[in-house]
């Protein structure tokens, strides 16, 4: 491989990386983590879900039926796990692009003193 | 073995499960994989981890997979990525995705009908026109990878195609983005003989010839030893 293809290469790689970066940090933005709480109101029982949005901590109603607290907890707990594992990955890929512009940095340097 | 072999066959092979391989003709750099295969090639660069297929006439109402390539792709972990400048879609590893690193991209010749990204119903897809795309149409052939049948363009016309392209490349890396294109070209240069590449590129005319003999002066001052062997 040429130096030159190797540089357009690792460049490449940087700008997907640089885009896949941004797009889970605007998912892990989008898409808080979720808490759920039960509270007994009037002997009845409710179900909420808390997030942070904005620094701010918000509760919403969830449902109120045991059935569908089952249902939906599913779902979130899906989610959640997703989001976990794009956490993970957002930190290799930050690791990724730390090593390719390093990478980018000794061919750029090379191709120069060619 | 070289990196992504495995995503790159199981993303073939999940194409030809659905019957949506024989729509596809495989272009960029990802053939020279399948050519390796087929011919005694020696020597394999290899630097992209974008896969580019090119569609003969995507209006086409016979263009359809069951189901389509995008359900497909998703249930492999890609998702269709929009570009928000030119509305190009690409299919890029999923978020959560730990294994898949390559990204896909569907291309199409311009025409009457096709001037802007266009979305073919029957596939789910959307392609993206390019000029030149023809030239890789008019000249394909199938080849089996891994025992799987794949439609490429011939490596004469594929290799005259890439420095044709070369000097299309425009924005701050052209000149350096020009050199790997010629690269990938000289692979197919050395394996076939110049005479071949020139060969095919003679049956266009017109603007294609230009741009190729444009890039094959850059290429002659590039690899002058290479070619008085």
């Amino acid at each position: 491989m040429s130096i030159e293809s190797n540089i357009v290469y690792l460049k490449e790689e940087i700008k997907n990386h640089q885009e896949r970066l941004q797009l889970m940090e605007k998912y892990l933005k989008d898409y808080p983590a979720i808490s759920v709480y039960k509270r007994k109101i009037s002997g009845n029982i409710y179900y909420y879900k808390k997030f942070w949005k904005n620094g701010k901590s918000i509760s919403k109603f969830l449902c109120r039926n045991e059935n569908e607290y089952h249902r939906e907890i599913k779902k979130i707990e899906a989610a959640n796990k997703k989001r976990q594992i794009i956490k993970k990955q957002l930190q290799g890929n930050k690791n990724a692009i730390k090593a390719l512009k390093k990478q980018l940095q000794i061919a750029e340097k090379a191709f120069k003193n060619v | 073995m070289f990196e992504f072999e495995k995503e790159f066959h199981s993303i073939l092979k999940n194409l030809q499960e659905i019957g949506a391989l024989r729509h596809l003709i495989l272009i960029g750099s990802w053939v020279l994989p399948v050519y390796l295969e087929n011919y005694p090639i020696s020597h394999l660069t290899f630097t992209t981890s974008d896969i580019d297929f090119t569609i003969i006439r995507p209006h086409d109402p016979v263009k359809k997979s069951n189901p389509s390539i995008h359900k497909q792709l998703t249930k492999m972990g890609y998702f269709p990525h929009r570009s928000p400048l030119t509305q190009s879609e690409k299919y890029i590893p999923a978020l959560e995705s730990k294994k898949n690193k390559l990204s896909i991209e569907f291309l199409c010749e311009p025409g009457r009908i096709i001037k802007n990204p266009y979305r073919i119903k029957g596939l789910g897809i959307t392609v993206t026109p390019l000029r030149y795309q023809h030239v890789l149409h008019e000249n394909a052939i199938t080849l089996a990878y891994k025992g799987i049948n794949t439609t490429v363009p011939k490596p004469a016309f594929w290799a005259a195609h890439k420095i044709a392209m070369s000097q299309l490349r425009s924005g701050e890396q052209a000149e350096l983005k020009k050199m790997k294109d010629l690269d990938g070209a000289r692979i197919i240069v050395n394996f076939l003989g110049y005479e071949d590449v020139i060969d095919a590129s003679q049956h266009y005319k017109g603007k294609f010839l230009s741009l190729f003999k444009k890039g094959w002066k850059i290429y002659q001052n590039r690899f002058p030893e290479e070619l008085i062997k």
